[in-house]
């Protein structure tokens, strides 16, 4: 049996004063999928991603990658992973030449002229010093450090927050195509909905520590409505029902419900004797609702 | 060929619904023939920054419809049953899906909409033979 890429149990992290970073975590990523990671600043991604990699030690639960303890991970095991920071943290002193050949030196999957080619389309030079990059020159070499060996799984804090439109772009065709060639999986943070819509199979959204939900990106765009109520019925007098996921009363009485959870539309209307106006949401629109 | 589809990430509808959809517009419109050969996975998923399983499973569900045909080591290719399938019932149905949604809301009885539906053909059939 092929072990999960990632599997937690139970993250649990306190923050000294500060409650929970983590609550409960428990997630599972599978060969070939991509996660993205949503949730307001200080949800507690970065502690996740840094948890996942072993980087901090959680107070509770655990972690396996490819079916490893995260905490005594094999030299092998570490191979398949690539990691792109929130801060690069590269040392200014160095060229990216010599960046590379550094990262040359410790990968032995390290594919140069793989790496020479991405760093030709993110439009870096080799004979520039780190310290004299932009902060989205230093995440795109960033990048490329972490891809030139070909992970099987590549997790990024917040890959793209600091690129421009066009170099974000970029960065998202680079890893299609790695994902079409090579089936490597992500899990990956971010604000930016429209990248996450174009490389994620699911999406996870994080909330004060806690997991939200996590689902299939496709099946929540197809499941996921909201409802008008017809003109003249409040939403407290809406009964409960299966699906209901929340009642909104601003700024029009409405409910978001799940049709997977066999929400019926049918039911609702015989129940208020009216027509509801259906309204499809954007992945947006249902982070958004789901955090009120 | 890949650049053919355009994908916006934020609209409601999820990206294989998207593609599926702009394939079926394709062959509808005689842009894409049957035997015609569609563009690989990878290329579409290169091309437009979009996972490479989204299009796999666009795919394989216009596979499953008969659209396309699956050919050993070879590109997709537009199916004999592609074309039918592109039938103009099937295309309007999703304006006509709208039109009966719309009339639910304004409580319209499907006697009424008909009757709409008759006369506005009416108009339509009577102004055309006016400009023949």
């Amino acid at each position: 049996m092929n072990a999960a890429l990632i599997e937690t149990e139970g993250l649990t992290r306190h923050f000294e004063g500060h409650g929970y970073a983590l609550s409960g975590v428990s997630l599972r990523l599978e060969a070939g999928a991509t996660l993205g990671l949503i949730g307001r600043n200080g949800a507690g991604k970065t502690t996740l991603i840094r948890t996942l990699l072993g980087l901090s030690i959680p107070d509770a639960g655990s972690v396996k990658l490819f079916g490893e303890d995260a905490r005594t991970l094999s030299t092998a095991a570490k191979q398949r992973i690539g990691y792109v920071p929130q801060q690069s943290g590269l040392p200014g002193g160095y060229t990216v030449a010599g960046m590379l050949d550094m990262y040359r030196g410790w990968q032995p999957k390290w594919d140069q002229a793989y790496a020479i080619a991405l760093m030709e389309r993110l439009q870096l030079v080799s004979n520039q010093r780190i310290g004299d990059l932009s902060v989205g020159q230093q995440q795109a070499l960033a990048l490329v450090l972490a891809l030139a060996h070909r992970p099987d799984l590549l997790i990024l804090d917040e890959p793209v927050a600091a690129l421009d439109p066009i170099a974000r772009r970029t960065v998202a065709a680079i890893l299609a195509e790695q994902q079409a060639e090579t089936g490597m999986s992500m899990l990956f943070s971010t604000h930016i909905l429209s990248d996450l819509e174009r490389l994620a199979t699911h999406v996870a959204l994080l909330d004060h520590g806690s997991l939200r939900f996590v689902r299939e990106v496709d099946a929540l765009k197809d499941d996921i409505e909201l409802w008008r109520l017809p003109a003249g019925v409040a939403v407290k007098n809406v009964p409960d029902f299966p699906g209901l996921l929340r009642r909104i009363s601003e700024p029009a009485p409405a409910v978001l419900v799940d049709l997977a959870q066999g929400a019926s539309r049918e039911a609702l209307e015989s129940q208020l004797s009216g027509a509801l106006q259906v309204q499809k949401l954007t992945l947006e629109d249902f982070v958004v609702e789901s955090l009120k | 060929m890949p650049g053919r589809f355009h994908f916006n990430p934020q609209a409601p509808d999820p990206i294989y619904r998207q593609l599926m959809a702009q394939v079926r517009r394709l062959i509808a419109s005689g842009q894409l023939a049957e035997g015609d050969e569609l563009p690989t996975v990878r290329a579409i998923a290169a091309a437009h920054a979009v996972n490479a399983m989204t299009v796999s499973k666009a795919y394989a569900m216009l596979e499953a419809e008969g659209v396309l045909q699956r050919n050993r080591g070879a590109a997709m290719t537009v199916a004999a049953a592609g074309q039918q399938s592109a039938e103009p019932q099937a295309l309007i149905a999703p304006a006509i899906a709208q039109l009966v949604e719309q009339a639910r809301q304004l409580r319209l009885t499907p006697e009424q909409v008909l009757e709409a539906v008759a006369a506005q053909f009416n108009t339509k059939n009577s102004s055309q033979g006016e400009a023949e």
